[in-house]
């Protein structure tokens, strides 16, 4: 059986606040940097970005609450592949071809993206349409919130200009994607820094560093299925050997047991 | 043996010259993601290997036949896209029916098969226009890029984790964001473009 969520009646503004700013998908657990990293070098692009990013993840969101609850996790994954493929490729024929080729392959790679992965099985296979909806506005708008501002700043850093202003900055190095990196990380800095400071309880540092310190396994665990086996019916054996050695204690005799000790307490107390 | 050396540069040129993964950030996110906990980090690279060299070797040969070479670019997407995907479910059915994998290693497989970096590769080589052999090179050494980045994020990490002298906002995704910076700025000096005026 499938667990039931208990988020029954979801609040736009509780899933903006909680989905869209204390969990940004972008800055606290690092999802889908591609595009931003490397197609959001101007305001324009960042835009662009986000309106297509935000048709795909609602359009899954809808798709995963209604269609895709009984299947099985790996099968899934890779409809969400195929349904954005199959809207991206309507976008790549309407959109016009300036538009297109400055995105260049990071528009069609929008298919890819890991939020669009897991909001959808995080969140939208576990609930209904309406709260997959606000969750997909929600991260939709944290995608655009922090593309707006990638693409702002390295817009005013690299070409020197916004909106037809000139500023005394120009530099071509930060349209590079080591420049959208730094911008990121500061990005990312400012967020865990609000957090902190405003909402104290709520700071979850998702992409907490916990497994760093484990070095790289070259033995393959997943394949070795026989091994798992043999460890699991060992595991079992152990257990049932446990069960049957064990002495079975009725709730009288631990309850006696711990009278007797509470006694001896009192007198060590007392002496 | 001319095969062999196209291939090996090509592999070689996706994986230092032009690092797919820093220099283009292809495919960042999952390296990050396993960088953090490399259990998988050797299957993984095989994975992203086996499905990139497979998807560039099949999307050229298709890219050959004369009926999908007069189609527009979104549908040649459309059938890279559709060719991955293929890969996906039958690797993905054989893991479960024949190796019987088990949960995990599926969730890592989805994340290893279905990701920008796999996609990228039949891409790159389409605008490439590389060869069947150069398009396996270009496969191979997205895995190798690959494996490289995990193992330099993964020996990053471990110095962030554990050093107090960052200041405490910086701590954690922030600090990592901008070590992965610095290790793009290191790589993008390979693809010689300028950094300056």
């Amino acid at each position: 059986m499938k667990k039931k969520t208990k988020r029954k009646h979801l609040k736009l503004s509780t899933a903006l606040f909680k989905g869209g700013y204390i969990h940004n998908p972008l800055l606290t657990q690092l999802l889908g940097l591609c595009p931003i990293i490397m197609a959001a070098i101007s305001v324009k692009n960042a835009l662009c970005l986000s309106a297509v990013f935000a048709l795909l993840l609602v359009v899954n969101e809808v798709i995963a609450s209604i269609f895709l609850k009984n299947m099985s996790r790996w099968v899934r994954v890779s409809l969400y592949t195929v349904i954005s493929a199959g809207i991206l490729a309507l976008v790549l024929s309407k959109i016009n071809q300036e538009a297109s080729a400055a995105l260049g392959v990071y528009l069609p790679l929008l298919c890819v993206n890991a939020i669009i992965v897991v909001r959808c099985e995080k969140f939208a296979i576990r609930t209904n349409v309406l709260n997959s909806v606000y969750d997909a506005v929600a991260n939709s708008i944290a995608f655009l919130v922090v593309a707006f501002l990638v693409g702002l700043i390295r817009q005013v850093l690299s070409t020197g200009s916004l909106f037809g202003l000139q500023t005394p900055f120009k530099n071509p190095g930060m349209a590079m994607p080591f420049a959208g990196l730094v911008v990121l990380g500061f990005l990312a800095a400012i967020h865990k820094w609000s957090v902190m400071n405003f909402y104290p309880d709520e700071l979850v540092d998702t992409f907490s560093l916990k497994g760093a310190f484990e070095k790289p396994v070259l033995v393959d665990p997943g394949l070795n299925t026989k091994q798992e086996r043999a460890h699991k019916k060992q595991f079992k054996e152990e257990r049932q050997e446990f069960d049957r050695i064990r002495p079975r204690y009725s709730i009288e005799d631990v309850e006696s047991s711990l009278e007797e000790k509470r006694a001896q307490k009192k007198k060590e107390e007392e002496s | 043996m001319t095969q062999f050396i196209s291939m090996l540069i090509a592999a070689l040129y996706a994986m230092l010259l032009q690092n797919l993964v820093f220099s283009a950030a292809y495919g960042i996110t999952e390296s990050v993601k396993i960088a953090k906990r490399p259990k998988y980090l050797v299957m993984c690279a095989f994975s992203v290997g086996v499905f990139s060299a497979a998807t560039a070797v099949i999307c050229r040969l298709l890219d050959n036949v004369k009926f999908v070479a007069g189609l527009s670019t979104a549908v040649h997407f459309l059938i890279y896209a559709g060719v991955l995907v293929m890969l996906y479910l039958i690797g993905g059915g054989f893991c479960v029916a024949v190796l019987k994998a088990d949960k995990k290693f599926m969730n890592s497989l989805g994340m290893c098969a279905l990701n920008s970096l796999v996609l990228a590769v039949p891409l790159l080589n389409a605008s490439a226009n590389y060869t069947i052999i150069e398009s396996v090179g270009t496969g191979i050494g997205a895995a190798l890029a690959f494996l490289l980045a995990v193992l330099l994020i993964n020996a990053g990490i471990r110095h962030i984790a554990g050093n107090e002298s960052i200041p405490k906002v910086f701590r954690g995704t922030p600090a990592l964001l901008i070590y992965v910076s610095l290790l793009s700025l290191a790589f993008s000096c390979f693809t010689g473009e300028s950094l300056f005026l």
